[in-house]
């Protein structure tokens, strides 16, 4: 039931699970669809199935695709998790928003501020000629 | 490049308006509010239109009750995040990103200097304007990642 989703959820304080039938990923069930069909539908958790209010077959990654799919996905497809599968679909991992972004600050933390001249976008550079 | 990114002021991410409601609004029309607007986050004012606190998708998951469907009642204020944290028009990505991983959370409201919110940033919002400082990497991906070269090859 979705009440066990959500124990973990809060226990692992993860924003999501993943929902497997054996090795294979039948879905995912975030905290945007426990505000969308569980909150916003008033639905009893303790009475409703996961399967029944979760994301179906989701999109996945393979742990050699680039952070630039990553990303990709994340700003198109408007969501904030990815399942890392292998070649066979299986899950290995998942990808955060929080992960990418916290690696972000971990990068930004060692660039220097730069020099007043920098900030400004260069404007037209009269390089001669006719 | 990177550092003027890092730097760029986070007025400058994107230029949404927060959803506002008052301490006393019943979790359930701030849900619906959520939901109709699409948004992961509202920022709670008092009537002087002063940021007061914070209510977002991790809240409804974490401080709904599962057992008392009475929920719908409760007025936001008394499960909000109180006082968050915050940032200025001025602050920088950077600056904004840090408070966000020391805090651990994924919204943060852009306040003046009466402390009325400005804009409410959110990660994907940060993310989605990273993305565009590198267009040639996403515009150049191919249609599915599976297709993604990755060895020069050709004749």
């Amino acid at each position: 039931m979705v009440s066990k989703a959500v124990d973990l959820m809060r226990e692992r304080r993860s924003g999501c699970v993943v929902v497997l039938d054996g090795e294979q990923i039948e879905g995912i069930f975030t905290e945007r669809d426990f505000l969308c069909r569980i909150a916003g539908e008033r639905l009893n958790p303790e009475a409703t199935p996961v399967g029944e209010v979760m994301t179906r077959s989701p999109d996945t990654l393979r742990a050699t695709d680039t952070l630039t799919w990553a990303v990709n996905q994340m700003v198109v497809g408007g969501y904030r998790n990815i399942p890392i599968v292998d070649d066979d679909g299986r899950l290995l991992s998942l990808l955060s928003m929080r992960d990418i972004v916290w690696h972000m600050t971990e990068v930004f933390a060692e660039v220097d501020r730069p020099s007043a001249d920098e900030t400004e976008p260069a404007g037209w550079v009269d390089e001669g000629g006719g | 490049m990177l550092e003027k990114l890092a730097w760029t002021p986070v007025h400058k991410v994107h230029q949404r308006r927060p959803l506002c409601v008052s301490p006393e609004t019943p979790l359930s029309e701030v849900v619906d509010l959520m939901r109709e607007h699409h948004r992961s986050a509202v920022v709670v004012t008092d009537p002087e239109g002063r940021l007061v606190g914070l209510f977002s998708e991790r809240d409804a998951l974490t401080r709904l009750s599962h057992t008392d469907p009475g929920w719908t009642t409760w007025p936001v204020g008394e499960v909000m995040t109180r006082r968050p944290t915050t940032v200025g028009a001025e602050d920088s990505i950077r600056s904004a990103l840090q408070r966000m991983k020391e805090g651990d959370f994924r919204h943060i409201p852009v306040v003046d200097a009466e402390f009325r919110p400005l804009l409410i940033v959110a990660m994907r919002d940060i993310l989605a304007y990273v993305a565009e400082w590198f267009p040639q990497e996403f515009v150049n991906l191919p249609p599915s990642p599976e297709l993604e070269a990755h060895q020069r090859w050709g004749g």
